[in-house]
């Protein structure tokens, strides 16, 4: 049942990343400008996030839609959304009004500070996915499963043939 | 040798054995994992690089030196004759204005340079609770005035390039000498001309302002027409871009 559950949290969670960096990909300088709207990063630091974070995205969202690497994948999408839910926390106490930039959506936004709490709360339930793919990994229908099949019993009958000879 | 040690050496073998393949079975899953994660983080520096490789060029890019030319508190760009005329207000201090920069300068140089499109930069003080944006400004008209427009161009962006945050911008007001002296040395004029402010400049510019009922940057008319904000930069970049295409069309 966990297993499939996994299969869930990653379709959901790999969706997600792939919406938000195929949103920004076609506007590196606007994932820039959100980047840097946090103020937050040394500015050269936050141009090279910018430029690097939608390619990230989408590889991170194919990696857990097809069920790659998935307990790496996991552990990695958990790190940029405790990223991101510092960002959000850090920005709405320091009085910065500004769209969070998650899907593109980067530049100020008055009504900020009432979509703060709903969007932490997104990505800490999107985190929650995170640390679950990272501890439970082995989910079906994933190409882990033929790079890295489960190790059989019957390995140990195969030494002991081998010892006999 | 008894049975019993037989036996013995039999299960140790075996131990071996599979000692052996869980080992080589280890390693080949640790080479496969990190040849998968040195192909991906190739795909995403590939794209990172891609996406950045229209980069900043703060020496001003390709411009003509015919094509640059000083107006009353703004600079001119191209042939004033072109099919399509863009008009920016613009901030140095507002990070939108700098977005809209970095994402048009290339493009509205090159055209500039073929007479598809003529572009005046306007720079405001809009942010006035910063000191930071008067006294980019005012840097700015002074290289303006004592200076050529073709260095007016290259602090212009030179300074979206630099551009600090918006909270820590007045303890970078330092930084904006430096920046003057890269574009023009050490031209006592210009230098002497930044330490007071040019009063008759800001209020031109905040004629023009006035004029143009400019309250937001980056502000943005398009053949006399203001683009709306509502998209965000991205909408403005494509409006200006489809019209050069289209020729004015």
């Amino acid at each position: 049942m966990l297993r499939w559950l996994g299969l869930i949290a990653r379709v959901v969670l790999g969706g997600v990343w792939l919406w938000a960096g195929l949103a920004k990909l076609p506007h590196p300088d606007t994932s820039v400008s959100a980047v840097r709207a946090y103020q937050l990063l040394p500015a050269g630091l936050a141009e090279t996030v910018g430029h690097v974070l939608p390619m990230l995205e989408v590889v991170l969202g194919a990696c857990l839609v097809v069920g790659l690497l998935v307990r790496f994948s996991g552990a990695l999408s958990a790190l940029l959304l405790v990223a991101f839910i510092v960002g959000m926390i850090s920005v709405w106490s320091r009085g910065i009004e500004i769209n969070c930039g998650c899907f593109g959506d980067g530049g100020p936004n008055p009504n900020a500070s009432s979509q703060y709490p709903w969007e932490i709360a997104r990505d800490t339930g999107l985190l929650a996915l995170s640390l679950f793919l990272a501890w439970l990994p082995r989910t079906p229908v994933s190409v882990d499963n033929l790079l890295f099949p489960p190790v059989e019993p019957s390995k140990s009958k195969e030494a002991d043939v081998e010892a006999k000879s | 040798m008894s049975k019993q040690s037989r036996e013995q050496s039999r299960t140790e073998r075996a131990a071996a054995v599979r000692a052996a393949q869980a080992r080589k079975e280890r390693n080949r899953r640790l080479a496969l994992v990190a040849g998968i994660v040195v192909l991906l983080g190739a795909i995403v520096a590939g794209g990172a690089w891609y996406g950045g490789r229209g980069g900043n060029d703060a020496t001003g890019g390709s411009q003509g030196a015919e094509t640059v030319v000083a107006g009353d508190a703004w600079l001119k760009v191209g042939d004033p004759d072109a099919p399509v005329k863009v008009v920016v207000y613009e901030d140095f201090l507002c990070p939108y204005c700098r977005e809209l920069e970095v994402s048009t300068r290339d493009f509205l140089r090159e055209n500039a340079d073929k007479g598809r499109v003529y572009v005046e930069y306007h720079p405001i003080n809009l942010l006035r609770q910063y000191d930071y944006s008067a006294k980019a400004m005012n840097a700015w008209a002074a290289v303006l005035k004592h200076a050529s427009p073709q260095d007016a161009l290259k602090l212009h962006n030179l300074f979206f390039d630099k551009q600090p945050y918006e909270q820590e911008a007045d303890g970078h007001i330092g930084d904006i000498e430096g920046w003057v002296k890269d574009v023009v040395g050490n031209d006592s004029k210009v230098l002497d001309a930044m330490k007071s402010q040019d009063t008759s400049f800001f209020a031109t510019a905040q004629q023009a302002m006035t004029d143009d009922n400019i309250d937001s940057t980056p502000t943005v008319f398009l053949n006399g027409k203001e683009l709306p904000n509502t998209g965000g930069v991205p909408q403005m970049v494509s409006a200006i871009e489809s019209a050069v295409e289209q020729g004015g069309k």
